[in-house]
């Protein structure tokens, strides 16, 4: 009989602890000051899938790699060249043991013009190792927006070009879990970029 | 009591810290949150003229100044930041497009002297246009988080307003 009353306890607050642990939702986000300033969360990253030239891509192929995120345009005017000029600076600067371990990847903001057979030409001009990748417009938004990306058309006037979109300019480097490690400025010298992939690949071989 | 139900006794035992410490991790931030101090907005001040100062209701004094003066954006910019009357242990500067996404931008400054930060930041944007941003210039003290705001405009090159290129410091 002596037993009914620990028991009794044990079993209420077990199911009290696992309430605790798994269904008690205090609000101590209110806690944050970050958000209690509305100021925007650091970016996780994580896995998306896009459509390349040759078919669907995840990044979750790329698990081993180091792999560059870019989100650009074909018709993007400046930025985009000198950053994807840059990212291959930065690869021909690997020894070819290193560059068989990176991937870099070139997602459109512009789906709608940005055909795969349009990407797979245009990042070919800079590297054949930079994989274009499109989707629907709700597939690109996702993906950017796991990366704190931003991006929006906006109209050119007297321009052959039509409309321009506006993107966020930083290259996401993730590290070879498929984690996001850190966002290159536009225009990060190669040298740089070189350093970011190396102390990776680095951080990778480490068991 | 039997050996059963002085194990019994002992698990619930366990089980009850196990049940306060939950409850203190939990609840803990709610009774103690972090406070968080927000100067007043000085919107007379313009960066592209040259550095601005913001008061805290507490006193204490933060100076924010942006280089190249014109702030060009997807550009190498220098950022600095001077307080006073405030001990901060680390001081970021968190960008932000006024009534418009613009990402996450945000930078964490080196310390340079006492009360003295600056370090490097991109305006990560290519815009097209007139485009209104907020720096939050973020003082981490023991105390909780200050955040000072300040407003400013960026153009592409050559559509800035007549007389601004000037004032801006262009050559």
């Amino acid at each position: 009989m002596n037993r009914w009353i620990p028991l009794t306890l044990v079993l209420v607050l077990s199911a009290v602890l696992t309430w605790m642990l798994l269904g008690w939702k205090t609000d101590t986000e209110d806690a944050d000051p970050y958000k209690a300033l509305q100021l925007a969360q650091p970016p996780r990253g994580g896995d998306f899938t896009l459509t390349s030239a040759v078919g669907p891509v995840s990044l979750a192929d790329f698990r081993g790699k180091v792999v560059l995120i870019y989100f650009g345009y074909t018709w993007c005017p400046d930025i985009c060249p000198l950053n994807l000029s840059y990212l291959r600076y930065a690869l021909d600067g690997l020894t070819e043991k290193e560059r068989k371990r990176v991937q870099v990847l070139f997602i459109s903001v512009d789906p709608e013009r940005d055909t795969p057979q349009r990407l797979s030409r245009y990042t070919a001009y800079f590297a054949p190792d930079i994989l274009g990748l499109t989707g629907t417009p709700e597939e690109v938004a996702r993906a950017a927006a796991l990366y704190g990306a931003v991006y929006r058309r906006g109209e050119v006037e007297n321009s052959a070009m039509g409309y321009a979109v506006d993107h966020s300019a930083y290259t996401y480097l993730v590290d070879t879990s498929g984690a996001l490690r850190q966002s290159l400025d536009h225009a990060t010298p190669p040298d740089r970029i070189i350093a970011a992939i190396r102390s990776q690949l680095t951080t990778g071989d480490k068991p | 009591m039997s050996i059963t139900s002085r194990i019994l006794w002992t698990l619930a035992g366990l089980l009850f810290l196990a049940v306060v410490v939950v409850a203190w991790l939990e609840v803990g931030p709610m009774l103690h949150p972090s406070a968080t101090l927000v100067a007043s907005l000085d919107d007379t001040c313009d960066l592209r003229k040259g550095y601005c100062e913001a008061a805290f209701p507490d006193g204490a004094r933060v100076t924010f100044g942006i280089t190249p003066r014109r702030i060009p954006v997807v550009e190498k910019l220098q950022l600095s930041v001077q307080t006073e009357g405030v001990d901060a242990r680390r001081v970021e500067v968190d960008f932000s497009g006024v009534d418009m996404n613009m990402g996450f931008n945000r930078v964490t400054l080196a310390r340079t002297g006492a009360g003295e930060f600056s370090g490097p930041a991109m305006l990560p944007v290519c815009v097209r246009a007139r485009m209104t941003w907020e720096a939050k210039v973020l003082l981490h003290t023991d105390t909780g988080l200050m955040a000072a705001p300040f407003r400013f405009d960026t153009y592409l090159p050559g559509q800035e307003p007549s007389g601004a290129a000037k004032e801006a410091g262009l050559e």
